[in-house]
This record gives C-alpha cells, structure tokens and sequence, in this order.
C-alpha cells in the first residue's frame, strides 16, 4: 500500500515537472523578436509613437528604426533603469508597456459555424410545415428569427424555438425527425434573411387551432394553409 | 399460469409508473429553479436600479448598469422556459429585454464617458418601480406554490387540467394578472435594439407612386426576364414591414417563382426560385459577375460584392451600396446565383429598401493612418484600408476606416470612426470551403 502511494507520488511529481518544462517551453517560444536599428514595421512604429507621447523621441513616426528612435531608446532605459543597450528587447518591451506582439500562444478558432443552427431550424420547419409550399416553410424559419428580434421572445434560436408550448411539433416531439432537403434549402434562405412572412412573429393554421386570442392579431400574410400574424 | 401473467402486468406496470414519477420530478425540479432563479434576477435587478439612484461615480454605475444587463439577460431566459404560455408572458419579457438592453445601452455610454442624463434618470425610477413590483408578485406567488405544494410541472399538460387540482392552474393566472400591469410601463427610448423607437422605423428606400396589382405583374415580368413564364398568380396581399403584391410565377417547365413587389413604388423585396442545381459549370468569381450585371440592368449601379457564401451548387452573394467612396454597409442586397447555368434564383433587398436614402456623408476628421493609431499592435493591417458606413445598435449611421487584419492565424475586420477614432465595432472573418462569414 505504502509502496503503491510512493510510487503514485512519484509519477505525480514527474507529471508536475513534465509540466513545468513545457510551459517553459512554451513561454519560450512566444517571447518577441528583439527591435534594433535597422528595425522596420508597425512594432517600430509603436515604439515611436509612445516615445514620442513620453518626449523621448522628436522624429517622425514612420516605423523605421533609426539613429533618433535608437537614441531615444537608450534615453528612455537610462531613465528606467534599464541597462542601455538601444535595442527594444522584452525587458523594455514591458517597461513600454508594449503587449508581446506575436501572439503565439493563441489557437485560431476551430469550430465555430452557424451550420448547427442550419440543422435545428430544419428540424422546426420540417415539424411545423412539412406538407406547406416551400415558400411557406421560409416562412415558418422567419417567424423563429422575427421572435429572435422581438423583445417579447428569446433572444436565441434554440431559445425561441425550444420555447414551452410555442410550436406544436416541439411540443410532441415530431420535430426530431430528419429532415428533408427542402427544410434545409429553407432553413439556409431564413437565416440568410429571406423573409417571406412580411415581419410576422405568428403564424397559425385556421382549421386546426382554437385559440381565440390568435385571431385577434393582424394578419400579415396567407401562405398555403398558415396566417402569418404580427 | 394466470397468476405469473398479472404478476408480470403488476410489475411492468409499477416500475411504468415509477418512471413516470422520476421524469415528472425531474421535469418539476428543472422548473422550479427556474422560476427561483427568475426571482433572484428580479431581485437583483431592482436592488441595481436603485443603486444607481445613488451611484455617482461612472466606475460603479458601469458596474451596475453592466449587472442590471446580465440579470436582465438571464431573467428573461429563464422566464421563457417556464411551462406558461408565451401569451401570458409576453409583456413581462419585453420588460425584461429592455431593462437588460437599456442596461447595455447606458453601460457603453459610461463608457464612453457619458455621464447619466436626466431622461436617463427619470427612465431608471420608473423601471425600479416596476421591477419593485414584479419583485413583489412573484414573492407571492412562490409563498402560494410553497404553502399549497403546486408543481409547476403539471402546468403544461392542457388535457389533463380537469383532473388537476384548481390551484394548479393558479401560477397562469398570477401570471396574467402580472401581465396586466406590466403593459403601462412606460415607452422606452434610448439606443438599443430594442428601443420602441427603433422597433418602428419606417423603410427609408421605398420611392415613388403607389402601383396597382397588374403593375406589380408587369415588374415581375422585367425582372424575371429571359425566364418562359406560363402565368402569373396572386399569392397574398401583404401589409408587412413593407407592403406588398406577393405573386407566384408559374414558368413552362414547371417550376415556379415567388417574388413579392412592394406597393409603393413597385420595387423587388425578395425573390426565391426553388428549382434544384444538380451541377456546378461556372466558378464563384463568374457567378459574381453575374450578379452584378443583374443588378445593373436591374437599375442598381453602385453596388459592390463583399461577402459570399456557397453551398448547395449554389452561391449567395452579399453586395452592398458604394456611395463615392464609401461602402454603405447598411444598403444592403443579396443575390442567389445557380452555379450550373448562372441564372439568378434569389433577390433580397429588404435591407436596401429599409435603409437607403440620399445622405450627406462627412468627410473623415482623420486620415487613415491616424486611425491606425486606434488599432491594437498585435494586428498586422493589410493595406489598402476602405472608407465605409456602418450601422450601429441603435441604427444609427456612422463613418469608420475598415482594417482587414490577421491576428495569429484569424482574419478579422476592425471599424474605426473615421471622426472620433473611437473602435467601433470588431468583426471576426470565418472562411472555410464555402466562403466567408463574418461574425
């Protein structure tokens, strides 16, 4: 038992220590190229720019490093207590107050599209309306996305249609059926903001619904067997 | 032999049951945080609001008003899961998305440096009076679900409501109650999405005389010309955001055509063409050519293509108005090209007809390279930069320097007031196989 805890406790310190390396590592390979004379580009200019603000530089800010920006760059170290060296290297990076400028440690985004909401929205309308025209089921996708612009309905697509008892295929769970070619085709339209309904946050087919209040609301359009209201 | 089958029966049916009552008490548990949580936000959000009554310094009202935003946001969310109908709830969510909206609004203002005006002012106790009240009937409420064991879980089954105890339906009709009162708050304005005012602009790109039925017929004929039209039908008679003739256009192979004309003026809205493209003959960049003569000869000169998607054998392209030398990012039209034979199979330009109208543009206070002064180091700027027109929250109009940029490995799009300098607004550039989305 005491030698199973050791043995644990060592593994975990190698682990540790594996971890410390590579973030060594890792800090290592994002430090900043050093700026010198010679230098060019917007770094450069940067570093002018807060020179000049700080009245260590009287040159113009045009990103080439040069003898002033070199001469006001060891002024402004020998004022910081930095050893004058009249290169820009990540101690007087910081002490400019400069961001380290590569951003290496960042990830370009992964993952990130609207095609998960192509797909539920396809899943509502082919619930709601699959035996409408198609322009009917555009239609049905610009009501969910009218209610996403209206302050009285959830702000999201998810939001809006999961809603309790605000689409009846949601409700009985028809809606989790896979859905055809033209819900998606109209699912694509309503999100590229094809608007067949004129603005409407109803719509309600007549023969199947007993609601009274729904009839009170100003119909905005018919399309197939739906009154599109506002 | 009879005895095991209704053992077998009895068992089945138990553990039915039993299953039964787990997913109603989890359905009753989720719905019940829900509506605790909702009471919390509200709670908070009037605490907030009359903080800000006393608040002096900008540092803590953009703490406040940045709260109120949140607990606003998530009020509403909440409220909007509850098992009652949206019809009873309506009133109170638009309370709660404009309390968070208008706490976003005076958020940025602080910001900006803006100090809390008094119209401000006035706004903030209003909406702390009806914050208090909704404090207060929800209170009652939750003391009435306590005290008589409701379960909000039986509430959004409508059939069995007459077996259900009467009070069970009492939460519904607190709630409509509620709602009642909630319908006199006052009309906000204030520049957010969804300021009153906002919510009722009227389309400023509509010109011209009113047109009659066989007008409209007339203009969908031209427009869909080159296309073997069988016969015209009348779809609906709109009265939407934008009037319209809604027609159905029957062409010879069979297909048909959906294209709505506004009344006034008889502009294209939108047009769609359902028809199927089974193969791709022409390149993206021949599609947005054609695009673009389309809506030429469709009397739309200045427009400039400036983002596209593919998908389906098919490619939308997003164009938007060039004013001299500025891009109006708010007159906008989308054009759906068939890659097969490069006919135009959609229009949208309801953006267009909302949103343009002749405007005196300023000319830039600062140079594109002072602006760049504006734009974080850790961007490297491509060249050259667009002078353009970008909408705001507010649908307000404002003048700002375009940067395309990178950003390790990240495409993004930086809008800079070409008056002010401020940062307006930060798009970030998503492009795969299918084109580019901005975000």
């Amino acid at each position: 038992m005491k030698r199973a805890a050791l043995a644990l406790t060592i593994v975990l310190i190698c682990v540790f220590a594996l971890n410390i390396g590579y973030s060594l590592y890792l800090r290592q390979s994002v430090e900043t190229s050093t700026l010198y004379w010679g230098s060019t580009g917007d770094d450069v200019r940067e570093v002018q720019r807060r020179l000049n603000n700080w009245g260590y530089y009287d040159g113009t800010v045009d990103g080439i490093y040069g003898p002033k920006t070199f001469q006001a760059v060891k002024d402004f170290q020998a004022k910081n207590g930095i050893s004058t060296t009249g290169t820009v290297g990540p101690q007087t990076r910081a002490a400019l107050g400069m961001p380290a400028a590569d951003g290496g440690g960042y990830t370009p985004t992964r993952g990130v599209s609207s095609r998960d909401n192509v797909y539920l929205m396809a899943q509502a309308i082919y619930g709601e309306a699959r035996g409408e025209p198609y322009i009917g089921q555009v239609a049905v996708g610009a009501v969910i996305m009218n209610r996403i612009n209206h302050p009285s309905f959830p702000s999201t697509i998810a939001g809006v249609i999961f809603q309790p008892g605000a689409f009846t295929a949601v409700s009985d769970g028809q809606m989790f059926m896979e859905p055809d070619e033209n819900a998606m085709k109209a699912a694509r339209d309503a999100l590229n903001g094809w608007d067949p309904s004129g603005g409407a946050i109803y719509y309600y087919n007549p023969a199947k619904t007993t609601n009274n209040w729904i009839y009170s609301r100003p119909v905005v359009k018919v399309i197939g067997k739906h009154r599109f209201a506002k | 032999m009879l005895l095991v089958a209704l053992l077998a029966t009895g068992i089945w049916g138990f553990d039915q049951y039993r299953q039964k009552r787990d997913y109603h008490v989890y359905l009753q548990n989720q719905y019940h945080r829900m509506f605790y949580e909702l009471i919390d936000h509200v709670e908070t959000i009037e605490v907030d609001l009359a903080k800000t009554m006393v608040a002096d310094s900008p540092r803590q009202n953009m703490l406040l008003f940045s709260d109120v935003w949140r607990q606003a946001f998530s009020a509403q969310e909440k409220l909007n899961q509850l098992p009652i109908s949206h019809l009873t709830l309506s009133n109170t969510s638009k309370f709660l998305t404009q309390v968070g909206d208008y706490g976003y609004s005076l958020t940025r203002k602080n910001a900006d440096g803006t100090p809390v005006s008094t119209d401000d002012q006035t706004n903030l106790e209003q909406l702390h009076t009806y914050a208090g009240y909704l404090t207060v009937e929800l209170q009652k409420l939750r003391n009435e679900i306590q005290e008589n064991s409701i379960s909000l879980a039986g509430l959004n089954r409508e059939g069995n409501y007459i077996f259900a105890r009467a009070s069970a339906r009492l939460p519904d009709r607190e709630f409509t109650r509620i709602e009642q009162q909630m319908v006199d708050y006052p009309t906000l304005i204030y520049d957010g999405p969804f300021s009153e005012h906002i919510q009722d602009i009227a389309p400023r790109g509509l010109t011209g005389e009113n047109i009659d039925y066989d007008k409209a017929a007339d203009v969908a004929r031209d427009f869909l010309e080159g296309i073997d039209i069988e016969k015209i039908n009348k779809i609906s008679n709109g009265n939407g955001d934008i009037n319209t003739y809604g027609l159905e256009v029957r062409t010879r192979d069979e297909g048909s055509i959906f294209i709505d004309i506004s009344r006034k003026g008889g502009h294209v809205v939108w047009m769609l063409n359902q028809r199927d493209v089974d193969s791709v003959n022409i390149s993206p960049n021949q599609a947005v050519d054609t695009a673009k003569k389309f809506l030429e000869q469709n009397g739309y000169d200045n427009m400039v293509p400036t983002y596209s998607m593919r998908y389906d054998n098919i490619s939308v392209i997003n164009f938007a108005y060039l004013d001299g030398q500025v891009v109006a990012y708010t007159d906008l039209i989308k054009v759906k090209v068939a890659l097969d034979n490069g006919d135009i199979i959609g229009y949208e330009a309801e953006g267009y007809l909302k949103a343009h109208h002749k405007r005196d543009i300023p000319k830039p206070e600062l140079t594109a390279d002072e602006a760049r002064d504006s734009i974080s180091m850790r961007m490297e700027v491509e060249q050259p930069v667009q002078l353009t027109l970008i909408p705001l929250e507010n649908k307000e109009e404002v003048l700002c320097y375009e940067f395309r940029g990178d950003f390790g490995g990240d495409d993004f799009l930086v809008y800079i007031n070409a008056l002010t300098g401020r940062e307006e607004r930060i798009l970030k550039l998503l492009r795969n196989e299918n084109g580019v989305l901005t975000i």
